[in-house]
């Protein structure tokens, strides 16, 4: 029977699986915003649990491969922040993902059943 | 830190010294530095909000709090490092590239195995042209096996090492190891019988004085260290608490900080 700790081992896969999607997603639905506005709206969302050592590398990477443009903005306390917003390349790998996503959710779905087998 | 209009000299220590950690945790995962530095920066950014909710001045426990909240600085190169292998691994407009760009590099890692496993080989034909007496075919062919071996294991050890640094995602680690271990037992030991076949004996006796030479310098090195980090001196009082940002935030510090 698995522990505890192979289900969490499990999840943080497949969080980490998701965690493109989920930031390409939130930029999109945000319109713009800065990392920490991002990982604060991740946050809010039960069962993704995306921390800023997930999402900063990740943004940072999708920037470097042209998903999404950054900008600076002058803060009046602390440093400049950096704006991120996504971009045409970024919204087609959004869609793509998206597109997949729904479907293996449907499947997914599908095999599980309306209620699992231990609630029977 | 840039606009730390309200931290005290510690303070600043301490988020410098997160920051510097996250740095370094990126760099050992082999992230590019134009992705340390978007990276630091986010968090700087994060840093200043999280303490914007603190009462003003910041003291060190506010500080400690907020970075105590933050993720461990190793978190930052487990992410980086699985995310570029989950990347690679999902992002369906990456996939034929990459496997065009396998196909066409050699993998280092199993090339270093081989290449280690022709000097275990020549060490056994070794064996057996000492067991069948003069036979030019087992010399020969031992000959040209530790050459092989002795040239190309490094060579392929070096490529793979230089793979592994920059893709930490690729196997191949444990093969890279066991294989230098297997190329540092085996050649040295070769290159000696070889040498003293070739000089009557001669050889090995230089290899003895050399040898202990080396192992006195090792010695006298490792001495020095010892005492070097035993003995303290009066700068480093100073510096090792501000640095010591991974300590748990119920740890104290082993020195009191001294007054400013």
């Amino acid at each position: 029977m698995p522990t505890s700790s192979d289900i969490d081992q499990w999840s943080t896969q497949l969080r980490k699986g998701l965690a493109e999607l989920c930031v390409l997603a939130a930029v999109e639905r945000l319109g713009e915003a800065y990392g920490y506005q991002l990982v604060q709206f991740l946050t809010e969302h039960d069962g993704l649990s995306l921390t800023e050592s997930t999402v900063y590398p990740l943004l940072a990477r999708l920037a470097r491969e042209g998903h999404l443009n950054v900008t600076s903005t002058p803060s009046p306390s602390g440093p400049p922040r950096r704006y991120y917003h996504i971009t045409a390349s970024g919204r087609r790998s959004l869609a793509a993902m998206s597109q997949h996503w729904t479907a293996v959710a449907a499947s997914i779905q599908r095999i599980i059943g309306p209620t699992s087998s231990t609630e029977k | 830190m840039s606009g730390a209009s309200s931290f005290d000299d510690q303070g600043s220590d301490l988020i410098d010294a997160y920051l510097i950690a996250v740095e370094n945790a990126l760099i050992a995962a082999g992230a590019p530095r134009a992705d340390r530095m978007q990276v630091l920066q986010d968090l700087e950014t994060q840093i200043t909000e999280m303490l914007s909710a603190q009462p003003l001045p910041f003291t060190e426990e506010a500080i400690r709090a907020v970075l105590d909240k933050l993720e461990p600085p190793s978190h930052f190169a487990t992410a980086y490092s699985s995310g570029s292998k989950t990347r690679e691994s999902t992002s369906p407009t990456s996939l034929a590239t990459q496997r065009s760009f396998r196909l066409s590099r050699p993998d280092w890692p199993i090339v270093a195995a081989v290449s280690a496993a022709i000097l275990v080989l020549s060490s056994l034909f070794a064996m057996i042209a000492a067991a069948s007496g003069p036979n030019d075919f087992w010399i020969s062919l031992t000959l040209l096996s530790y050459f092989v071996g002795f040239v190309s294991t490094p060579i392929a050890l070096w490529k793979a090492y230089r793979q592994l640094r920059s893709d930490p995602a690729a196997p191949g680690r444990d093969l890279v190891l066991k294989s230098a271990i297997v190329f540092g037992m085996i050649a040295p030991i070769l290159f000696v019988l070889l040498a003293a076949e070739a000089t009557n004996g001669a050889a090995p006796i230089l290899f003895g004085i050399v040898a202990f030479f080396y192992a006195q310098y090792l010695l006298l090195r490792r001495l020095w260290r010892y005492l070097s980090d035993a003995l303290p001196t009066p700068s480093s009082a100073s510096t090792t608490n501000s640095a010591s940002r991974n300590a748990p935030s119920s740890a104290h510090p082993a020195t009191p900080m001294p007054a400013m």
